[in-house]
């Protein structure tokens, strides 16, 4: 099962918001927990700032912007963040921890390390006066849960694929419904679906 | 984001509410320092209560209030962080260098 988006942006500090919003809405469909999804809106905003504060200092650009949420027994949400702005010139460097080219900004130098702490992998390409690339990605482990909830309602393990899937089955006479769960804060409609 | 800010004895508390980011974070820093110029206040209560999202710009924002009121002698503290703010509170370190306001 694979499901995929794509966004492109002018970098414009207003659409931090936006992006992680839509990013976040897009990785509700896979019933990441309240954390998970906070961490992955966390990410997100943190490459596209850094994309406008960094990549397009001095102009505006586009940037680009896609998610692919692949579901086996887990569920892996793959999000890339790309600018043609001037690039990072050392990479390693800019990845450590505190490091800032901007420190009379009050820039935390923390944007690369809570990337790399709130998601399961980050990959950064970047070449001088072409861009930057920002590869992440975050496992949702919807078997654990799908063991849970056969647990608690003798529901088959398909059932957590059917509602990513958006499939709207009705019950059997005597066969119990999903649970309300708790749902996560970005929601796209009722059914998280 | 919205941002109240009262002064309470030799405390200025500023009241966060929404969501801290590079976009608004200049702005609130704007606020904050205009207040504490203005009071001389002698300690920062940063009042994180209402922040249902923040990202590094928004540890910035804390560092610099922190270097600011180190800089003038006095001390901030932080108050109600949600759990989610709280892991970045807790990754950058600042919760070792930042008091904790339990009253609020």
């Amino acid at each position: 099962m694979r499901n995929y988006m794509k966004l492109e942006i002018p970098s414009k500090s207003l659409n931090e918001a936006f992006a992680r919003a839509a990013v976040g809405a897009f990785a509700a469909q896979t019933d990441p927990t309240v954390e998970e999804l906070a961490d992955i809106k966390t990410s997100v905003s943190e490459a596209v700032t850094n994309s406008i504060i960094h990549g397009y200092r001095d102009t505006v650009g586009v940037i680009y912007i896609e998610c692919e949420a692949r579901v086996e027994n887990t569920c892996v949400i793959e999000i890339t963040v790309r600018d043609e702005g001037v690039g990072i010139p050392d990479v390693e460097r800019a990845m450590e921890p505190l490091f800032t080219t901007a420190p009379d900004e009050e820039r935390s130098g923390m944007g690369f390390t809570v990337m790399q702490s709130f998601m399961d992998t980050l990959d950064v390409t970047s070449e001088k006066g072409k861009g930057t690339t920002v590869k992440m990605s975050k496992a949702i482990n919807i078997g654990t849960r799908d063991e849970e909830l056969e647990t608690r309602t003798g529901l088959p393990k398909s059932a957590s694929e059917a509602h990513f899937l958006g499939k709207r089955s009705q019950p059997e006479a005597g066969e119990t419904s999903l649970p309300a769960r708790k749902r996560t804060s970005v929601g796209i409609g009722d059914d998280g679906c | 984001m919205n941002c109240e800010i009262e002064q309470v004895g030799g405390a200025l508390v500023v009241k966060l509410k929404g969501e801290i980011d590079q976009h608004c974070a200049e702005e609130l820093r704007g606020d904050i320092d205009r207040q504490l110029d203005i009071k001389h206040s002698a300690s920062l209560i940063i009042d994180l209560g209402g922040v249902d999202f923040m990202d590094s710009s928004g540890l910035g924002l804390i560092m610099g209030r922190y270097r600011k009121m180190q800089a003038r002698g006095g001390k901030l503290l932080l108050a109600r962080p949600t759990p989610a703010v709280d892991k970045l509170l807790e990754l950058s370190g600042i919760n070792r260098l930042v008091g904790r306001e339990r009253t609020k």
